[in-house]
């Protein structure tokens, strides 16, 4: 029920159903400038893959619970729903009371509140079942297909300290699903705070959540605020870009590497081979995530 | 006469019961954390360092495998398993052993790191924390054993440093072989292990981060000098 809801304009009162945004021939990634919202103030959604393993949500981890993340979406920027007409449309549904009686048995979920607590839980159930394991890398990690010289090497550059990608973009999830500051900012001040935003503690100043590199590719732009467009300006943050604050993780300030890993061009290439070989274009037209028919 | 020998035989079975259930209990290791007599407050840069300028901790996330305790009458119990340890973690500093017999112990030992059975590619459950954990194939494989994270202020401002060890080989070998306690039938049996963090930097190596390096995982030199240091860390 939570992937039929997840395509249906039954539950906004503006023609829009999550996947109006959230498409999955893009990994169901949201770019807010595409929406009309300014990324300064709204975070871009990372890809909605593989988020079983995630012990909260959003760049700054604002969002505990994936059960409720979606209550939000009701509100006037998404879906801007009136409730009650929403449920009037879901209580004359040929589909929806049964499958809400089958989902919740003997409760009442058509009142106010009760819908929209409902329904978050039943479309993170599907995100829930999002889940990508099939790129090249994960073929290559099986032994049926064998990775390039050169992307081999830039495996090797993320893999060792080299690059030391791995500390927080480790296989197979590739996030550790923790916050860090990875030094794309010395002064912090709005949405830039990042973590500190959900635990008030100083010490999460400008640390933001590991994304996922899974399907990076084809998620730009980059960073919580996607200040980067390519993956190769990415690369040359971690090059040369590393700005110094309190709050730096520690892995970025190896000795010799304080402002970054000064790879050489051909590193570099190499390096954003690999990333590519993360790329598992299956779950974008996957049909169990797919619109019902 | 039959009743009789059918409720002796059960009586005495009842008392065999009692006695088996009062012979063995649980027991939970549990460790705390200070800096030199301090208690440890996570991210913060205020302890001062063996060498003199101020550290602080932001990170500590280390494995305790291979436990082995000593009973007053000689008999040692070991148990392979690790555990995944993370300071600040609810419910992660702490384990819990099952079915030990009761009685009066002296003697604890441990690793603070793994053996070569578990120390390789997929040799731990795969949970989120021990994936974590996880030591590059291109670099041998296996774990890290600890990772220490934080940052130290000297005269030329504030600094990170990472202490990851790792490598079979390179695991702490933790003895305190005067250490005493007792395990009781039906109680809640703890031992309370105490870290002294800024053991790992002294004793016998003035650890700098300066000269010794501020990031130890690729250098062997620094995990060895970790690695004696770490001897003494729960000496008390």
């Amino acid at each position: 029920m939570g992937r039929k809801l997840f395509y249906d304009n039954i539950l906004s009162s503006n023609g829009r159903s999550c996947s109006s945004c959230h498409n999955q021939d893009k990994s169901f990634i949201v770019r807010n400038d595409e929406m009309g919202l300014d990324p300064q103030l709204y975070e871009n959604i990372p890809p909605l893959i593989n988020l079983a393993w995630n012990p909260d949500y959003g760049w700054s981890g604002l969002e505990p619970d994936l059960d409720h993340v979606a209550i939000g979406d009701f509100g006037p920027l998404f879906f801007n729903s009136d409730i009650n007409a929403v449920i009037q449309r879901l209580k004359n549904h040929a589909e929806y009371p049964e499958l809400f009686n089958k989902a919740f048995p003997g409760e009442d979920v058509f009142k106010p509140g009760t819908l929209q607590e409902k329904t978050a839980f039943v479309i993170a159930q599907f995100l829930r079942t999002i889940t990508v394991a099939n790129s090249k890398y994960d073929r290559f990690i099986a032994g049926t297909e064998m990775l390039t010289t050169e992307e081999l090497y830039g495996h090797d550059i993320f893999m060792s300290e080299r690059g030391d990608c791995f500390h927080c973009h480790g296989s197979p999830l590739f996030t550790d699903n923790r916050y860090h500051n990875i030094g794309l900012d010395s002064i912090f001040t709005g949405h830039n705070l990042g973590h500190y935003l959900a635990t008030g503690q100083r010490a999460d100043i400008g640390m933001f959540s590991s994304p996922t590199l899974r399907n990076i590719a084809l998620t730009a732009p980059y960073m919580h605020d996607g200040r980067f467009n390519t993956l190769d300006e990415v690369i040359e943050h971690y090059n040369s870009g590393v700005k110094k604050s309190a709050t730096l993780d520690p892995i970025m300030t190896k000795p010799g590497k304080e402002t970054g890993l000064h790879l050489t061009d051909f590193e570099k290439a190499c390096l954003k081979k690999f990333l590519l070989t993360l790329t598992d274009t299956t779950v974008l037209t996957n049909p169990a995530y797919s619109k019902p028919q | 006469m039959r009743l009789g020998i059918l409720l002796l035989m059960l009586g005495f079975l009842a008392s065999c019961h009692k006695d088996k259930k009062d012979d063995h209990a649980s027991f939970t290791v549990q460790v705390e954390y200070s800096v030199d007599g301090m208690p440890l407050q996570l991210d913060t840069v205020k302890y001062p360092h063996p060498v003199g300028y101020n550290f602080g901790v932001s990170s500590l996330r280390y494995f305790i495998s291979n436990l082995e305790i000593v009973k007053s009458d000689g008999s040692r119990y070991k148990f392979t398993d690790a555990h995944y340890m993370e300071v600040g973690a609810v419910g992660k500093n702490e384990f819990t052993l099952t079915n030990l017999p009761v009685g009066d112990y002296k003697g604890v030992y441990f690793m603070v790191g793994l053996d070569s059975n578990s120390n390789k590619t997929d040799g731990l459950p795969n949970t989120a924390d021990n994936i974590n954990m996880a030591w590059p194939d291109v670099m041998g494989g296996g774990y890290h054993f600890m990772k220490l994270e934080g940052l130290y202020q000297d005269s030329s401002g504030l600094h990170g440093y990472a202490m990851h060890m790792g490598k079979t080989g390179n695991a702490v070998l933790v003895q305190l072989p005067s250490r005493t306690f007792s395990i009781v039938a039906n109680a809640n049996n703890k031992l309370t292990l105490k870290m002294n963090i800024a053991e790992w930097f002294k004793n016998p190596y003035l650890y700098d981060f300066n000269k010794d390096g501020n990031y130890s995982m690729g250098d062997s030199l620094a995990t060895l000098k970790l690695k004696n240091n770490g001897a003494d860390i729960f000496n008390e």
